[in-house]
């Protein structure tokens, strides 16, 4: 072989090694393809889980951004993962938080910066203990006027809620979350401010 | 022919320089943060109790897909200091609760860390967790995890020519 053709060689396996290496090293993370995997490694590295996940939900005002609702054995979560440059990635929220048994209900919310850092996702959600609980109110307080609106949820056999909804860095607008039996009566109410 | 392959050429060359150019930063500061511990050198923070015994563990334990090593104990006449490697599989992974980790002595004392700190490397991350020396001294200690339902436990010594 002729000299020149050996260092043509080489220098082809150098290229293959160092694109492998480029590969390897994900020095430019691309994330997930899906949702469902990003939340599986978040959990997985979180150390927690599977959970069961009752309900997916793309945020309404950000599809880059997806909550899976689940439980696991004794805990609840509201997992949420980000879409960036293409591929998703864990966001917050993969903690379980325990449920509480001797209370009508446990509840857990958690804003997050969304990606242009333009607003913030407000999530609150929870699991509801009391069977006859059947629907959850959520009150906030309206930007710049003073009234308050409420959000309802219906509880179905899953046991869980889950409200989101946009916000801005002015604080937490809500201020109660009540959960009501059929007749409209309410067993359960927390204030939230 | 001898157009194409100075084509090749070029396009070979290119690529060698680009990822020669993206590659080695990223390991020359993978290398740096790797040989150091982000931790101030523990020596120095463990030298202000005083004297202090230095015990080689290299003992691990592994939770789910991860695996955790203590590679070092350091025992001051007042604190507890214990080194770790962490090591994930995950290339975007949540860092090592370590504060959840507890020490349960022979005798039944539960020393809880209220400090720890860790460097995030590419595989996983290094890191360090005090701990206030028990009341009565012991030999050796358990190391436990127990966050969620995993439960895992680690025996390490705390003592020279205890194993």
């Amino acid at each position: 072989m002729k000299k020149h053709t050996i260092i043509t060689m080489i220098e082809w396996i150098v290229v293959i090694f160092l694109i492998w290496l480029f590969i390897h090293a994900d020095i430019f993370p691309t994330g997930s393809r899906t949702p469902e995997k990003a939340h599986q490694l978040s959990e997985q590295g979180f150390h927690y889980g599977p959970s069961n996940v009752v309900r997916k939900v793309t945020v309404p005002f950000d599809k880059d951004q997806v909550i899976f609702l689940g439980t696991y054995k004794d805990w609840f979560s509201a997992d949420m993962v980000q879409k960036k440059r293409g591929g998703w990635f864990p966001s917050g929220g993969v903690a379980g938080i325990k449920i509480d048994r001797s209370k009508a209900l446990s509840y857990s919310w958690e804003s997050i910066n969304s990606k242009d850092s333009y607003f913030m996702t407000y999530k609150i959600f929870g699991y509801v203990t009391d069977e006859q609980i059947t629907r959850i109110e959520l009150t906030m307080k309206e930007k710049d006027t003073d009234n308050l609106t409420t959000i309802t949820q219906d509880i179905k056999s899953d046991r869980m809620f889950l409200f989101i909804f946009k916000g801005d860095y002015a604080g937490n607008p809500m201020k109660s979350l009540r959960g009501m039996d059929q007749a409209g009566k309410v067993r359960y109410e927390e204030q939230l401010y | 022919m001898i157009r194409i392959n100075r084509l090749f050429m070029i396009v070979r060359r290119t690529l060698l320089v680009i990822l020669l150019l993206i590659l080695l930063p990223y390991y020359i500061q993978d290398w740096l943060s790797d040989s150091s511990r982000g931790i101030n050198d523990p020596i120095k923070a463990v030298s202000a109790d005083g004297e202090f015994t230095k015990l080689k563990i290299g003992k691990t334990m592994k939770i789910d897909e991860s695996t955790f090593t203590v590679d070092e104990v350091y025992v001051t006449t007042e604190h507890i200091l214990l080194t770790y490697t962490y090591h994930t599989n995950q290339k975007i992974s949540w860092s090592f609760p370590s504060m959840t980790l507890k020490l349960e002595t022979p005798d039944g004392q539960v020393l809880e860390s209220h400090s720890s700190g860790s460097n995030g490397t590419s595989w996983g991350e290094r890191g360090y967790i005090w701990y206030d020396m028990p009341e009565q001294p012991v030999e050796s200690a358990t190391i436990i995890y127990d966050h969620y339902d995993r439960h895992f436990t680690l025996e390490i010594p705390l003592m020279k020519g205890v194993e």
